[in-house]
């Protein structure tokens, strides 16, 4: 059965009564964002992840667009045991609440701090890679790519490296289990992974190079619903589609 | 001679959640003499009430010894006498708002929140990039561009959600949250660094009613009020111009 490009009627309702719905762990969730990683792939993650039942939408922008809250996507709906339907918006937002259904924000105020500021470091190197690289005019990417490998990308992993030793090099940056940060790396690298120009100095991010790193990789990736996830068809042309978007 | 750093307590994070919990902190910041990144952070640390000051900053012999070798950090001591470091200015911000409930009384409204601070938290980075990261001969451009092609489709969107939730300056229930300080905030920084010869942001009482209220609602609370009013926020506002070269 195709998907649908109709979005859902979101329930009004107080904000104590939709909290309330909010909190199951049962909830189903369709998903509306364009066929590329972009600002989708680590909500995705995180759907596939929590083991949720999840669908995504079709996407008919320029209908659905005045419909969304902030006319951007991703757009999640929410429809959870009880019958209502959440509206969830804004990447950030839509992961950050995701992550804390599913006990992925650590256990306490200090270490959901602690996944934070992975998280936002994280951002950082996301940020900068898009600028630097997927930004630059095809003819420069070789170079950018390499400066931004040697200039932004080492320092980082060293720095990451470090933490995570400090947490005793357990596959995880918070405790001894996946959280919020743990998937945010991974999806980071995994996207600079993916978008290599042809002919740049290879990624320093590897199981020899990045032991620590590629741990919280293979942790994450051990998720049975994560892994199903990433070798499906979907994924796949996301990957295609991603590397194509930007001439990869 | 070097300025030291605090030493942060090394325990589990079931201790140093325990501590964390305090309500009773105080607070040192490490951060350049310019709003930036230490803007938010620094409103608030000033709306909590809780007593903070900052650190000189010596930064060639300080950044080895920072979590991720950037500013700003943040000290909290805790009542316990626990030292705590905070970095990264985003889970910073969150973690001040979490603890001066400012973030939201359930998940749903905590979401609310976050959606807001992420749809400001975009015009802020494009005009980071856009404007104070211009040359300066673009700069009258690249904002006159910004005022038109970014700015009425947020405040379109922001008018139509401060609307829908009573139009009473707040965005999310009726107090002042993390939302409305991120936004005050952006307008804020939006009228101080107009660049010389750019047409008016276009933000007003007049044009854009309900998003004043929430920058008067902020600014006139009486913490804010009286930090805006401090020598140390002038300063920054002429570290900022400066910096920026505005």
């Amino acid at each position: 059965m195709s998907p649908t490009n109709v979005l859902p009627t979101v329930t009004r309702a107080s904000s104590e009564v939709l909290a309330e719905a909010a909190k199951g762990t049962n909830s189903t969730f369709q998903l509306l964002y364009f066929p590329l990683h972009g600002r989708g792939e680590l909500v995705r993650n995180l759907l596939a992840y929590s083991g949720a039942q999840w669908e995504e939408l079709a996407v008919d922008w320029p209908v659905q667009k005045p419909k969304t809250p902030f006319q951007v996507a991703p757009v999640v709906y929410e429809r959870t045991a009880s019958g209502s339907v959440l509206e969830l918006a804004e990447s950030n937002a839509i992961e950050r609440y995701l992550a804390r259904k599913y006990n992925l924000l650590g256990s306490n105020i200090w270490e959901e701090n602690l996944v934070n500021q992975y998280y936002h470091n994280a951002e950082g190197l996301t940020q900068a890679f898009a600028l630097r690289v997927v930004g630059a005019a095809p003819e420069a990417r070789i170079d950018e790519a390499n400066r931004f490998y040697t200039e932004v990308l080492s320092k980082f992993v060293a720095i990451h490296e470090e933490h995570l030793k400090q947490n005793g090099d357990n596959g995880h940056y918070v405790g001894n289990t996946t959280t919020l940060a743990d998937l945010k790396v991974v999806q980071t690298l995994d996207r600079i992974l993916l978008l290599i120009p042809k002919g740049s100095a290879p990624v320093p991010v590897s199981k020899e190079l990045t032991p620590a790193l590629w741990k919280v990789k293979e942790a994450v990736e051990g998720n049975a619903s994560y892994a199903e996830w990433k070798k499906s068809q979907r994924s796949l042309d996301l990957n295609a589609n991603t590397k194509a978007r930007f001439q990869f | 001679m070097a300025a030291s750093l605090p030493v942060p307590t090394q325990a589990d994070t079931t201790t140093l959640g325990h501590a964390a919990a305090s309500t009773n902190s105080t607070f040192k910041i490490l951060y350049f003499g310019l709003h930036g990144r230490g803007e938010l952070t620094r409103t608030l640390l000033a709306y909590s009430g809780a007593k903070w000051e900052e650190l000189p900053v010596d930064w060639p012999n300080q950044k080895e010894h920072t979590p991720f070798k950037c500013l700003p950090v943040v000290y909290e001591t805790t009542q316990d006498g626990t030292i705590l470091e905070l970095a990264e200015s985003q889970a910073i911000e969150r973690y001040l708002a979490n603890k001066y409930g400012l973030y939201g009384k359930n998940a749903y409204e905590t979401h609310k929140i976050e959606q807001i601070f992420s749809s400001a938290d975009g015009v802020a980075q494009a005009f980071s990039q856009k404007i104070i990261g211009a040359a300066q001969d673009k700069r009258v451009e690249e904002a006159n561009k910004l005022y038109v092609e970014v700015l009425p489709k947020f405040i379109g969107i922001h008018e139509g959600l401060l609307a829908k939730n009573g139009s009473s300056g707040h965005y999310v229930g009726n107090s002042i949250t993390l939302a409305d300080i991120k936004v005050a905030n952006l307008i804020d920084r939006l009228l101080f660094l107009r660049p010389n010869g750019a047409d008016e942001v276009p933000f007003s009482a007049a044009k854009t009613p309900n998003l004043w209220k929430v920058l008067e609602k902020v600014n006139s609370h009486p913490s804010l009020a009286v930090w805006k009013k401090s020598d140390r926020y002038q300063e920054l506002n002429a570290g900022t111009k400066s910096l920026f070269k505005f």
